[in-house]
C-alpha cells in the first residue's frame, strides 16, 4: 500500500548579508560605492532580496541584489564627520 | 537581517574662500565684506579667516565662519580713496574686492568722481573760451565748394544742476556771450567772452556750476555740444577759467576722413558705393584742456561722459548737407589747489 504524497519545499533562506565601501576616506561632497553581498548557508549569491542601506538610524537608499547577489549604492557626503552604514534585509 | 556595519570618515579640507563685498562707501560709514569657505562646493563651518587690506598689506580684521559657512567683517572707511581686500585663511586666498571711499560733501560742495574728491563750487563769473580748429577741412568739400553758412551759437544755462541761490542770471538757457559771429565758416573758430546775463552782468554765483551748449548749425540741421563748467574756489581765491575744446579733422582718403582732436573727439566720415556720406563722432577719453591764471595744473584729465556721445550726420543723396540733431555731453570737474597762487 502506498501512502499519501507529501510534498516539501526546499527555499534558499537568507544566511548572510555583507557589507563593503570602496573606501574609508573621501573628501565632503564626493561619493563612496557601497555593495552588498546577500548569501545563502553555504555562501551562494541569492538573486532579489531587497536590501536597504541605512546610516544610523536612517534608510538613506534601497535595491535589489543581481544575479551575482549583489547590490550597490553610491551615496554622496555633504558634510565632514564619520558615517557608520549598514545594510538590512526588508 | 542587519549587515555587518562599515565606517566612512568624510573630510572637509579648505578648497576655496570667497569675497563679496560693496563696491563704494561713503568716508566715516561702514563696508561689509563677506567670506565664504568651501570644500569643494561645500560651505565650510569653523574656518578662521583673515580680511587683508592689500595697499597698506595690513590684516584688517578676522574671523571664524559660522555654520553658512560665513562670516562678515564690518569696516569702517575714514580716509577718501581707493581699497582692495582678500580673504585668507592658511594658503587659500579669495578674489579680491575692490571699494571706492568717496568723500561726503557739504551744501556748497560736489562729488567729482573722476578725481574721488568733494568739489567747491565757484563764487566767481567765468571767463570760456571755445576753439574749434579745423586743420583739414577738407571733408567738408562737396562738389569742390566750401561748405558754407555753418552757424554756431552758444547758449549757457546758469546755476544748472548746482544751484544754491542768488544767482542773478536766468535758469533757462541763455544766449552767451552776446557779440558771437551770425555766420562763419567752419573753420578756425574761436569764441571768448564772458558768459553774462540779460543785463550785462557777470552769472555766477555761490553753489553754481554753469552748463553750456554749443549749437552748430548747418542749413536746418543742429549739432548741439553740451558741457558743463564747475569751478572750485573753495579758498575764496579768484580764478579765471578758460575751456578749450579742439577739433581737428584729418582726410584719409577721398571718401573718408578721421575726426579727432588732442583732447580725445575721435569720429569717421565716409562714404558709401551710393556716395552717401556719415559722419559718426565719438568722445572717447579727455576733452578736459583748460589752465588758470598762473598754472597749467590739470588735475581732471578724464571727464564723466553723458548721454550718447555719439555724432551723425551725412551728405544726402541730393548733394545737400544733411547734418542730424547730435547732443552729447562732457562734464569736467576742476580742482584748484590753494598754492596755486603762488605758481
Amino acid at each position: 500500500m502506498k501512502s499519501n504524497t507529501v510534498t516539501v519545499n526546499v527555499i534558499e533562506a537568507l544566511a548572510k548579508l555583507e557589507l563593503t565601501e570602496s573606501k574609508t576616506t573621501i573628501d565632503v561632497d564626493s561619493t563612496d560605492v557601497f555593495t552588498v553581498k546577500a548569501l545563502d548557508i553555504k555562501n551562494n549569491p541569492m538573486a532579489n532580496i531587497e536590501v536597504a542601506l541605512y546610516e544610523d538610524n536612517n534608510k538613506i537608499d534601497t535595491g535589489t541584489t543581481n544575479s551575482n547577489g549583489e547590490v550597490s549604492f553610491t551615496i554622496k557626503f555633504n558634510k565632514k564627520g564619520t558615517y557608520n552604514l549598514y545594510a538590512v534585509s526588508t | 537581517m542587519k549587515s555587518n556595519i562599515v565606517t566612512v570618515d568624510v573630510e572637509a579640507p579648505l578648497t576655496k574662500i570667497t569675497l563679496t563685498g560693496n563696491s563704494s562707501v561713503n568716508v566715516g560709514s561702514n563696508a561689509t565684506f563677506t567670506a565664504t569657505a568651501y570644500s569643494s562646493n561645500v560651505k565650510l563651518p569653523d574656518i578662521n579667516i583673515t580680511l587683508y587690506e592689500v595697499n597698506t598689506k595690513t590684516n584688517i580684521a578676522s574671523g571664524k565662519t559660522n555654520s553658512n559657512g560665513e562670516v562678515s567683517f564690518s569696516i569702517k572707511f575714514d580716509n577718501a580713496g581707493d581699497y582692495s581686500f582678500y580673504a585668507y585663511s592658511g594658503d587659500i586666498n579669495s578674489n579680491t574686492v575692490n571699494i571706492i571711499a568717496k568723500p561726503v560733501c557739504n551744501s556748497e560742495q560736489y562729488y567729482c568722481s573722476i578725481l574721488n574728491k568733494c568739489i567747491c563750487y565757484s563764487d566767481n563769473a567765468s571767463n570760456i573760451t571755445l576753439t574749434l580748429k579745423n586743420a583739414n577741412p577738407e571733408f567738408l568739400l562737396f562738389n569742390g565748394a566750401w561748405i558754407r553758412d555753418y552757424y554756431f551759437y552758444l547758449k549757457y544755462m546758469a546755476g544748472y544742476g548746482y544751484f544754491i541761490g542768488g544767482n542773478s542770471c536766468p535758469t533757462s538757457w541763455g544766449n552767451a556771450p552776446n557779440n558771437l559771429p551770425p555766420n562763419i565758416y567752419f573753420r578756425d573758430i574761436d569764441i571768448s567772452g564772458i558768459v553774462t546775463d540779460a543785463n550785462g552782468n557777470a552769472c555766477g554765483d555761490t553753489g553754481v556750476c554753469q552748463k553750456y551748449k554749443l549749437y552748430f548749425w548747418l542749413n536746418e540741421y543742429t549739432l548741439t555740444h553740451t558741457f558743463y563748467q564747475c569751478m572750485n574756489d573753495g579758498y575764496n581765491y579768484y580764478y579765471d577759467f578758460d575751456f578749450n575744446m579742439d577739433f581737428t579733422y584729418e582726410v584719409l582718403s577721398s571718401n573718408y576722413a578721421k575726426l579727432a582732436d588732442s583732447n580725445g573727439i575721435q569720429g569717421y566720415i565716409y562714404a558709401d558705393e551710393d556716395g552717401k556720406f556719415d559722419i559718426k563722432l565719438r568722445v572717447y577719453a579727455n576733452l578736459s584742456s583748460y589752465s588758470h591764471i598762473g598754472s597749467s595744473y590739470n588735475d581732471c584729465s578724464a571727464p564723466e561722459m553723458e548721454a550718447s556721445p555719439i555724432l551723425y550726420a551725412g551728405f544726402s543723396e541730393y548733394n545737400t548737407v544733411a547734418v542730424q540733431t547730435v547732443e552729447y555731453t562732457v562734464k569736467t570737474c576742476k580742482h584748484l589747489y590753494w598754492y596755486d597762487q603762488y605758481y
